[in-house]
């Protein structure tokens, strides 16, 4: 069952790492699969979330959704996505200017579609 | 063990899914995604063992544990380890960081069963007494005995189901060795479990079949303890 003992990148543009999985929950196809999915609609539903009215409540909802992604974005070992994320966090604790913070945002934005695609193509692997 | 997740993360939900999947002493009763969708489950006391987010939509993970007066054992998973001491303000049994590892994660079930068998050694232990027989020391779960006959040096300990069991106690040693629990001297030769007592008629006390003796001196306070220890 087990495609690939890293299952991550094999040449220098794929981010997505499958290690953690394997390793801690098995490479059964099926488990695989549904994780990749479930990541999927996370990363969707993240996208949508900060894509809009980030600005209100200082904040506040962009704030929650940086917090509940970083253990899947960390799950999949994406190191680049959660640096940006850790410094957007950094930046937001320190009050920095809105039209700063929406720069940011749609800079981590940017990653998101890559991601999606690294999803599909490893979802067809296991499929 | 019965156990729910309250987590609002898909992923960190599928992961413990997963993990307890692999404990088949773990059985899982429910998944929500929100503290509030959970109370009616917790409320009916029907866990043993919640896996807890702290930072969720409407009612976090804290609040959560503030607003129960009676909590099952709680595992916080959260993404900060901050969140970890104020868990501890709630004797949590353990804190997992996400993403949640099977090492980790075995160790806090390991820690939820030690947790519980010591839990149910001390409430036996809280619930028994010890007590001296010729041939050495034998332990009497309290909630077992009807009442205690005593004979000089020695008592008779009436238990449920007819038992009958000889102890090398005076009735006013029973009755010190019984202070903290709901037991009452009625007599200078009885002492009565007052959760046994079925009803206090004139001069007599009936505990289960058996009609015991009720003396002038302890009638008041036996009425007294037997109406406060009612069923309500």
């Amino acid at each position: 069952m087990h495609r690939d003992s890293q299952d991550s990148a094999t040449n220098g543009e794929s981010m997505l790492s499958l290690s953690f999985i394997i390793r801690e929950l098995g490479d059964d196809p099926i488990i695989i699969q549904d994780m990749l999915q479930t990541f999927r609609e996370v990363l969707l539903e993240f996208d949508s979330t900060i894509s809009n009215k980030n600005e209100l409540e200082g904040f506040r909802h962009l704030k929650i959704a940086l917090h509940k992604i970083k253990p899947s974005i960390r799950m999949f070992n994406l190191s680049e996505p959660l640096k940006k994320i850790d410094d957007l966090e950094v930046k937001l604790n320190n009050e920095a200017e809105p039209i700063y913070v929406e720069a940011k945002v749609a800079d981590l934005r940017k990653m998101i579609p890559p991601i999606i695609t690294e999803i599909d193509r490893f979802a067809l692997k296991y499929r | 063990m019965k156990c729910i997740i309250i987590d609002d993360d898909k992923l960190s939900r599928k992961t413990l899914e997963r993990h307890i999947q692999n404990r088949p002493e773990l059985k899982l009763v429910g998944q929500y995604e929100d503290a509030v969708s959970a109370l009616p489950i917790l409320k009916n006391k029907e866990v043993d063992l919640v896996f807890l987010d702290v930072v969720m939509p409407n009612m976090s993970g804290i609040e959560l544990m503030k607003f129960l007066e009676d909590l099952p054992q709680i595992i916080i998973i959260s993404e900060h380890k901050e969140y970890a001491v104020e868990g501890f303000n709630f004797n949590v049994t353990d804190f997992l960081t996400k993403p949640i590892t099977k090492e980790r994660f075995s160790n806090a079930i390991d820690k939820a069963f030690e947790r519980r068998i010591f839990e149910q050694v001390k409430e036996d232990h809280y619930q028994s007494i010890s007590v001296k027989q010729r041939s050495g020391y034998i332990n009497i779960v309290t909630d077992d005995i009807l009442y205690i006959e005593g004979f000089g040096d020695y008592v008779n300990v009436i238990l449920s189901e007819g038992k009958k069991v000889t102890v090398l106690s005076t009735i006013k040693g029973m009755e010190e060795q019984l202070a903290d629990f709901n037991f009452k001297r009625i007599h200078r030769s009885y002492i009565v479990n007052l959760k046994k007592v079925n009803k206090v008629v004139e001069n007599d006390v009936f505990v289960g079949n058996h009609t015991i003796p009720v003396s002038r001196t302890y009638r008041t306070s036996l009425i007294k303890l037997f109406k406060e220890n009612a069923p309500r």
